[in-house]
């Protein structure tokens, strides 16, 4: 059984970040596929390097590509960054009226997460995307890692069935879910 | 602790109160710490559990430490999405599924095998897939 962490800075025992964002789709489409696509390569945080619809093809990333494959046919595009921040994430293609960004940085030293930071802010700020959360993957998880990270996984339609899973270390949230919790019950 | 750029605030809502403020673009932001990769695990889980227990009563978040998720209960499921309610009152549900006469027999009987009670049967190295354990019971109690 892993021993309790001991109570000093969190940075060193983080393994990966993670990043998920919830946009309004549908997504299913070239045009919703190239603005996602488009405003992740546009940071330097963010901008992939390989990206495909098969995760076994790393093939050079190109978001006119990725974009016109994810929005016509079957499969949703996976990409990844190569160099620092290394990460590897997904889009969700989908007809849905929400989709799913994911973004799992790891490999990374503890000075790098706030450039990881701020360049997944910048992201929303450029999408606006109705939830997003930043948190960490803790290097040999306890139970109160695990607790901390459970609903980090949430997917799309887990999401608009159930509602948002609540506060991380980083919580954007559109005006609409301002609003309604505003509301009481 | 509320961290310092959360003293703004942006309204009267369950999100400002628990620390978030307002973005460029309307929305909110909240972050636990101003630099939660810095904090202890323990201060940063201890703050997230209660904003958390601040927010419950919003609604608007769901429960996650089940499965399926408990919805929140000001959440309105969004539209579009595939049906999973329960038929309602007066419509036709569809039929269960019918199992072979055979495996329905065996019920209540030295034949039926209750979840993975096979204890003195060795399976290993044996490929299962697609086989029944009744049979595997009955077929072994015939040869014995």
């Amino acid at each position: 059984m892993p021993s309790a962490p001991t109570k000093n800075a969190n940075s060193s025992n983080i393994a990966e970040v993670y990043a998920v964002l919830f946009v309004n789709g549908p997504t299913k489409s070239v045009a919703a596929q190239s603005a996602i696509l488009d405003a992740l390569a546009s940071d330097p945080e963010t901008a992939p390097t390989n990206g495909s619809l098969n995760d076994r093809k790393r093939a050079p990333f190109s978001s006119v590509t990725l974009a016109a494959d994810a929005g016509t046919k079957i499969g949703s595009p996976i990409f990844w960054r190569m160099k620092s921040p290394k990460y590897w994430g997904m889009v969700d293609a989908s007809p849905q009226p929400i989709a799913r960004i994911l973004l799992k940085y790891e490999d990374f030293g503890p000075r790098a997460i706030r450039p990881v930071w701020s360049g997944v802010a910048r992201l929303v700020d450029r999408l606006q995307p109705g939830y997003v959360l930043l948190h960490f993957r803790w290097i040999n998880p306890i139970r109160d890692h695990a607790a901390s990270m459970n609903g980090m996984a949430t997917k799309a339609l887990e999401y608009s069935r159930s509602a948002p899973p609540g506060v991380f270390a980083c919580t954007w949230f559109r005006p609409e879910l301002v609003a309604r919790s505003a509301r009481r019950p | 602790m509320v961290p310092a750029r959360a003293r703004r605030a942006i309204g009267t809502t369950t999100l400002t109160k628990v620390g978030a403020v307002s973005t460029s673009w309307g929305g909110a932001s909240l972050s636990l710490f101003d630099e939660p990769w810095s904090v202890p695990f323990e201060d940063l889980y201890a703050r997230q559990i209660a904003v958390n227990e601040m927010s419950r009563p919003s609604g608007v978040f769901g429960d996650y430490s089940e499965i399926p998720p408990k919805k929140g209960a000001q959440w309105m499921p969004l539209t579009g999405l595939p049906k999973e309610d329960p038929p309602k009152a007066g419509a036709s549900t569809p039929p269960k599924p019918k199992i072979p006469n055979v495996w329905a027999a065996s019920r209540h009987t030295n034949e039926f095998v209750r979840g993975s009670n096979v204890e003195g049967r060795d399976f290993s190295g044996v490929d299962l897939s697609g086989i029944r354990l009744e049979e595997v019971v009955r077929g072994s109690r015939r040869s014995s």
